[in-house]
């Protein structure tokens, strides 16, 4: 195995990174606050020669999906990045994406979708219907590693849908940390050139375009439940040469050996997440933490197999959506456990919108509330807003309210 | 066509002979056209413009003069305003 | 009498109107073109093409330009020579494709752009587009009690792609099918070959179901748009212009606009505003084609 060189880089600058590693041949861009870097970064790369891609300033992120779409129906291997509003705006060729089914992989640095630049996850979860595949990660290094197992599970023939690579916008991208970096030799092995099944080539015309041909649509879905199985395959694979794992690949526990209670949060919280865990742990608290890595293709499976296991679980997000009356992330988690034998209880804590911080307080306070739920079998409130102004905590301090 | 299914549904479908005629046949203007065109190959001089003109290009080009498939052509009359040597006219089909 | 076609790219028959002057246009296009193409071609009459020969790659209606991009650095990228081609109508050129073919356009992409203009959105039932003329009948300018027909003048595209400073932009017409052919082979040396950039050509298609008329009369109205002057036939290789049709004698628009029952509201107040019109935008026309002829000597 090459060396693995150890710099300090940003989320933005680790996705770069990936994607030259990856040797993409088609990359579209258009500049969006905080994915601009990645573009820039990966501009400078071609300007180089360090990155033998075709390099498109596209106009519009409508036109940049759809110049992706086409440049990987010829058969290359193509990226693009973007987030918030720019992920809106392209959403009509987002969401047809995968109807030709031309693997294409991005980015997104989470922004919410709204007046400001900072991070929540209003944008991928307004996505989540449109049949592409969403990992979420929790820090630079594991946005690096999953960029690359991305191609790799995309392309694959069993597969072949677009994928989504979620990091936190600003607080991961943003934010320098100490990386490993994967020698090219070695992603060389692990991602050989893509091999098409079909393109658009005119030396052998077809019908491109499946016109949501009603079973087309099931076998997307067949395709997307098969992608639970390479992407796991994709994490292990990876974890063989560059020695680093990420649970399954699809989830990921941290202590939850013998726990009653179990929080799952996704994407950096999972960093603070951490840190709160072990504390409690080691103040006798029977907690555990799940990590959840790929929202699509949900993790079922796992969550049935959660179910049989603890009393409460507790759902941490960045989302919310209106009218629901919580996150999307709690909805999927309950409807996963919804047929176990013994249900455990729910709770849903809205926390970290519009770029607000997910505090070490915050996910204590969920840590708390379900493991409550676990010894007292009850719930007393479904879902806790976790804002400063609602939390009970803050307003008997403040007087507020 | 092999019976193993290499590509998904709906998706890398080779544009065939097999189609093609399967089209034609499908959608045969027998079946709705009102005015059919007829050639009178003594007046045509050859020119081509109704070859050039024809919307479909239905009308091929042999030794005696045009030739029109009559499966695909919709009697849209273009051919007849545009040939100058008065050599086709449009004829009412027969229900 | 034309020259032969090498390769029939495309299969009749169409699924469009009869006497429609898109599935000429499309047809000489790709048979000139020939089967090493992959043509995008957004929501527009133009998906009644019918089958073809060549490749195709799907496109939204206000993306053809950057699924062309995509098509286009695609192949490049893996060292294959292909012709991109878009075939849009005005609505995917004028109004909702402008964004991504300006910025196709200033980029430099080796698209060949094939705008096949029926003055309207004709696919979705004639409602009227930027390319609209003035005082025409749509079916969203309807002729009322209050307003009769389209209130404003229409956009020059070929005149806005110029402005971009792409090397090639013609117009052409059905109705004078070499000029045409000879422009899809110009273009074709110019994007394909010398990948030198965007070449547009924009092809009046007198659509008798939009425009109202016998389908038989296509041709000819065709041809009066030119003869009128309405249409000039030109061309702009790198800047320099070239008148390539100059018609013996001009005739008036009221002959074109009478045959038209999309017109036939209008008051003779309004045909000679028309004619007005015209006759000072071919006058510059000649002048330019004068005054390019003296320049290249």
């Amino acid at each position: 195995m090459g060396e693995q060189k150890i710099d300090f880089i940003n989320g933005n600058e680790a996705v770069a990174y990936a994607v030259k590693a990856a040797r993409v041949q088609v990359v579209v861009a258009y500049p969006i606050t905080p994915q601009s870097p990645v573009t820039e970064k990966l501009s400078e790369y071609v300007a180089n020669g360090e990155l033998g891609a075709s390099f498109v300033e596209i106009e519009g992120e409508h036109s940049c999906f759809a110049a992706v779409g086409s440049a990987s129906g010829t058969g290359c291997r193509v990226f693009t990045a973007t987030c918030g509003p720019g992920l809106a705006y392209g959403h009509e060729n987002v969401q047809r994406m995968h109807i030709s089914r031309f693997p294409v992989v991005i980015a997104v640095p989470n922004r919410a979708l709204g007046t400001t630049i900072f991070c929540d996850h209003s944008d991928t979860m307004a996505e989540a219907t449109c049949g592409w595949i969403q990992l979420y990660t929790e820090n630079s290094q594991e946005v690096l590693d999953t960029v690359i197992q991305a191609f790799k599970v995309a392309e694959d023939h069993r597969v072949l849908m677009p994928v989504m690579v979620c990091y936190d916008g600003y607080v991961t991208s943003h934010t320098g940390e100490t990386i490993r970096l994967p020698a090219q030799e070695d992603v060389d092995i692990f991602l050989p050139p893509r091999k098409a099944l079909y393109t658009t080539d005119p030396s052998q015309p077809l019908v491109t375009e499946a016109m949501n041909i009603p079973v087309a649509e099931w076998e997307h879905e067949q395709a997307m439940q098969s992608a639970k199985a390479v992407i796991r395959e994709a994490n292990e694979e990876y974890a063989k040469i560059f020695g680093r794992i990420y649970g399954n690949g699809l989830t990921e526990r941290f202590m939850c050996e013998g726990a009653e209670a179990v929080l799952v949060t996704m994407s950096s919280t999972m960093g603070t997440a951490r840190e709160v865990v072990a504390e409690m742990r080691s103040q006798g608290y029977r907690i555990g933490l799940l990590k959840l890595k790929s929202f699509r293709p949900f993790p079922t499976e796992d969550f049935r197999q959660l179910a049989g296991e603890v009393k409460a679980v507790g759902v941490l997000e960045r989302n919310e959506t209106h009218g629901s009356g919580c996150g999307e992330a709690f909805k999927e988690v309950r409807s996963a456990m919804y047929d176990a034998s013994v249900r455990p209880k729910t709770i849903n804590f809205i926390g970290g919108l519009g770029g607000s911080d997910v505090r070490i307080q915050d996910v204590r306070f969920a840590c708390e509330k379900t493991l409550e739920a676990a010894r007292t079998g009850r719930v007393e409130k479904e879902v806790h807003w976790l804002v400063p102004e609602l939390m009970p905590a803050e307003r008997e301090r403040t007087g507020a309210g | 066509m092999s019976k193993e299914k290499k590509t998904p549904e709906g998706v890398g479908v080779p544009v065939t002979e097999r189609q093609v005629a399967a089209t034609k046949k499908r959608i045969s203007a027998w079946a709705w056209r009102v005015f059919r065109p007829v050639f009178d190959l003594g007046e045509c001089k050859m020119c081509w413009a109704c070859y050039d003109y024809c919307p479909e290009g239905v009308i091929s080009k042999s030794d005696n003069g045009p030739v029109v498939d009559l499966d695909t052509c919709k009697g849209c009359g273009v051919c007849a305003t545009e040939c100058r040597f008065k050599a086709i006219k449009m004829e009412r089909e027969e229900v | 009498m034309a020259e032969e076609i090498v390769e029939r790219v495309t299969i009749a028959p169409t699924g469009s109107c009869q006497g429609c002057g898109m599935s000429l246009i499309a047809r000489h296009a790709l048979d000139t073109l020939g089967k090493n193409t992959c043509v995008v071609i957004p929501a527009s009459c133009g998906g009644w093409a019918g089958l073809m020969e060549c490749a195709r790659s799907p496109t939204v209606f206000p993306s053809a330009a950057a699924a062309a991009t995509g098509a286009a650095r695609g192949f490049e990228a893996l060292g294959k020579k292909v012709n991109v081609v878009v075939i849009a109508g005005d609505g995917g050129t004028y109004d909702i494709g402008l964004q991504s073919l300006s910025g196709a356009a200033e980029r430099g992409e080796n698209i060949i752009w094939i705008c096949q203009n029926n003055e309207a959105y004709m696919n979705t039932g004639i409602q009227r587009s930027g390319a609209t003329p003035r005082w025409a009948w749509t079916t969203t300018t309807p002729v009322g009690r209050v307003t009769k027909g389209k209130q404003a003048w229409n956009k020059d595209m070929a005149a806005i792609l110029e402005a971009h400073g792409v090397p090639y932009v013609a117009k052409a017409s059905v109705a004078f099918i070499p000029d045409y052919r000879r422009k899809l082979k110009k273009a074709q040396r110019i994007t394909t070959e010398e990948r030198r950039g965007l070449s547009y050509i924009e092809v009046l298609n007198t659509c008798p179901t939009g425009w109202r008329y016998s389908p038989d009369q296509m041709i000819r109205v065709a041809r009066l748009a030119v003869q009128t002057g309405l249409w000039p036939l030109y061309e702009v290789e790198d800047g320099v212009f070239r008148l390539t049709y100059r018609p013996k004698e001009i005739l008036p628009m009221a002959e074109y606009l009478k045959i038209q029952g999309r017109f036939s509201h209008l008051s003779e107040e309004q045909i000679k505003t028309t004619q007005t019109r015209v006759t000072d935008r071919w006058e510059k026309v000649l002048e330019r084609a004068d005054a390019a002829a003296k320049a290249s000597g």
